[in-house]
């Protein structure tokens, strides 16, 4: 491993932002492991999607800066406002680098966090493997992303929807690493007593 | 909006949705992908869109005292030496773990810590570890297992503590394997099989594998059957704790399959196709994970000391006993485990030049 490699490795592990989600990804195990009943997992899938829109968004972010910083670079030898272009493309690759991080950063920390969608998702299924397997044949659709924020908002109504009428648990498989097919996992209360 | 009645061998499980932001249809192509998934879990079998059929085969298996049979003790092993010595190794016949604690590296000057690593994930081990010789093994980590996460069970449903699951996913705490393709190679044989790891086709100069093989790990071939091992029951022994004789099991029992189908239909593959696809799940692993729910009260374990489990749950169907242990630890930021090598290595090379 290069030796920016190995600083960029302990920038990403050793940020605050990743020790927090130790803390946090510990905490929710915990929650998780404790769900029995769907009000349980309604709230810990309340918590995490605080979390992982979090990360997804700031991912979102640093992915755009990144492609504007691209941009100045490839036009700064055409732009003639700038004076001092060696200083000016240092400073551009700086930024680049920053914003390349902040993306991987979030990025993991997005699948991170996902993977206590995927222990629900288990735990949901009664640890099954054919069920996740079965809503695993699928490309994986991604981060939630701003063009995808009109489905997440109708996605989220209806798992209200769906307690409020029913008191039924609706899984968001967007908040899973592992369900890629449709977009609810839908447990209603008999099923899972 | 569309809702799929998900159907299992004996509960139904759960509906799955399509949501549309406006009210609009499921498009056909999603139509087919539910039912697809709907018939899997129903039916155990569906028809691929190419015509082939992909079956779904559930291996029971126990060993005779009703315990459930797992590679997860080495996990368990190598996470308490880890605690203590900021490296843990356990291993078995085939299967090789080592742990790297990083937030307890501190116990361990840096170059003696890096010379451990190195020696457990990289060195060859000795005869009395693995008695069968390996030419070609398969090594991974759990960093590129959390940068890919597929199929695989995640460390979040591991049957251990939430704190050491945390660690491992949030990359405080790495694991290495190593699988010795030999020994699997052997074992496939001593189950009268013919088998081939195609590991070694790489090592040929100018080595390559048709594309049909190069997902494939192992082939294997019992008189006119021959089936391809893929990544998924390759990944759930190297990382998930499936011992190796409820792998050769499964394949046995797939092969046995397709001998029934052939006798049904003679023609049955005369062409040059796969006809047939199975997947195998393992009870055994489905009950190891199910155990996960009891590593909760972190509290509740002792610092450093074997704790036996009795758990009747699953539904009441699995019951187990288990060893494990639990530790509580504060996170400490220390260095990462091999950071400093490359540039240790660096700064020497320039001093010996100077």
């Amino acid at each position: 491993m290069a030796i920016n490699q190995v600083q960029r490795e302990m920038q990403l592990q050793f940020h605050p932002e990743q020790i927090k989600a130790f803390e946090n990804i510990e905490t929710l195990i915990e929650e998780v492991r404790r769900c029995r009943e769907p009000i349980q997992y309604r709230t810990v899938q309340q918590h995490l999607g605080e979390y992982i829109e979090h990360a997804d968004n700031t991912a979102e972010e640093a992915s755009s800066r990144l492609k504007l910083i691209e941009t100045h670079l490839r036009r700064l030898p055409y732009n003639k406002n700038v004076i001092d272009r060696q200083s000016a493309q240092k400073k551009l690759e700086q930024d680049k680098e920053q914003a390349d991080l902040e993306r991987e950063r979030y990025r993991r920390l997005g699948r991170q966090y996902r993977s206590i969608g995927d222990a629900m998702a288990w735990q949901l299924y009664g640890f099954r493997a054919l069920p996740i397997y079965a809503l695993g044949l699928n490309a994986s659709p991604g981060p939630i992303s701003q063009s995808k924020k009109r489905g997440a908002d109708a996605e989220a109504k209806k798992v209200d929807e769906l307690w409020d009428e029913y008191q039924a648990f609706a899984l968001r498989h967007d908040y899973t690493n592992l369900l890629r097919v449709w977009d609810l996992s839908i447990f209603y209360p008999m099923t899972l007593t | 909006m569309g809702s799929l009645h998900f159907l299992s061998d004996d509960i139904n499980l759960a509906y799955i949705m399509e949501v549309k932001a406006e009210d609009g249809e499921v498009e056909p192509k999603q139509k087919k992908i539910g039912q697809i998934v709907s018939d899997l879990v129903g039916k155990n079998e569906f028809i691929r869109p190419d015509g082939e059929l992909f079956v779904h085969r559930k291996l029971v298996s126990h060993a005779s005292d009703g315990a459930i049979k797992t590679n997860m003790s080495l996990l368990w092993q190598a996470l308490i030496q880890s605690k203590k010595e900021a490296i843990g190794h356990a291993a078995n016949s085939y299967l090789s773990v080592t742990v790297g604690d990083l937030t307890n590296s501190a116990k361990l000057p840096d170059d003696q810590l890096v010379r451990t690593w190195k020696e457990k994930t990289e060195e060859i081990l000795f005869p009395h570890t693995w008695p069968i010789y390996c030419i070609d093994e398969l090594r991974s980590d759990s960093k590129f297992r959390l940068s890919k996460p597929s199929f695989g069970a995640p460390y979040t449903i591991f049957p251990i503590a939430s704190d050491y699951a945390a660690a491992i996913v949030t990359g405080f705490i790495k694991i290495h394997y190593r699988l010795n393709t030999n020994a699997i190679t052997r074992s496939l044989r001593d189950a009268g099989l013919e088998a081939k790891c195609f590991l070694g086709d790489y090592r040929n100069p100018g080595g390559q594998l048709l594309d049909s093989k190069r997902s494939a790990y192992f082939q294997v071939q019992r008189g006119a059957i021959t089936l391809n091992i893929h990544a998924l029951p390759v990944e759930q022994l190297l990382f998930e704790g499936l011992p190796l004789e409820d792998l050769v099991a499964s394949v046995i029992s797939q092969c046995e399959a397709e001998e029934k189908q052939r006798e049904k239909s003679p023609n049955y593959g005369k062409q040059n196709v796969r006809r047939f696809h199975s997947m195998s799940t393992y009870t055994s692993m489905e009950a190891v994970r199910a155990t996960s729910l009891a590593y909760i009260f972190s509290e509740l374990w002792q610092q450093n000391q074997f704790v036996c489990l009795a758990l009747t749950i699953f539904q009441q169907r699995c019951k187990a006993t288990y060893r494990g242990a639990l530790h509580l630890y504060l996170l400490e930021a220390t260095n990462l485990l091999t950071a400093n090598l490359p540039a240790k290595e660096e700064a020497e090379q320039k001093e010996h030049k100077e």
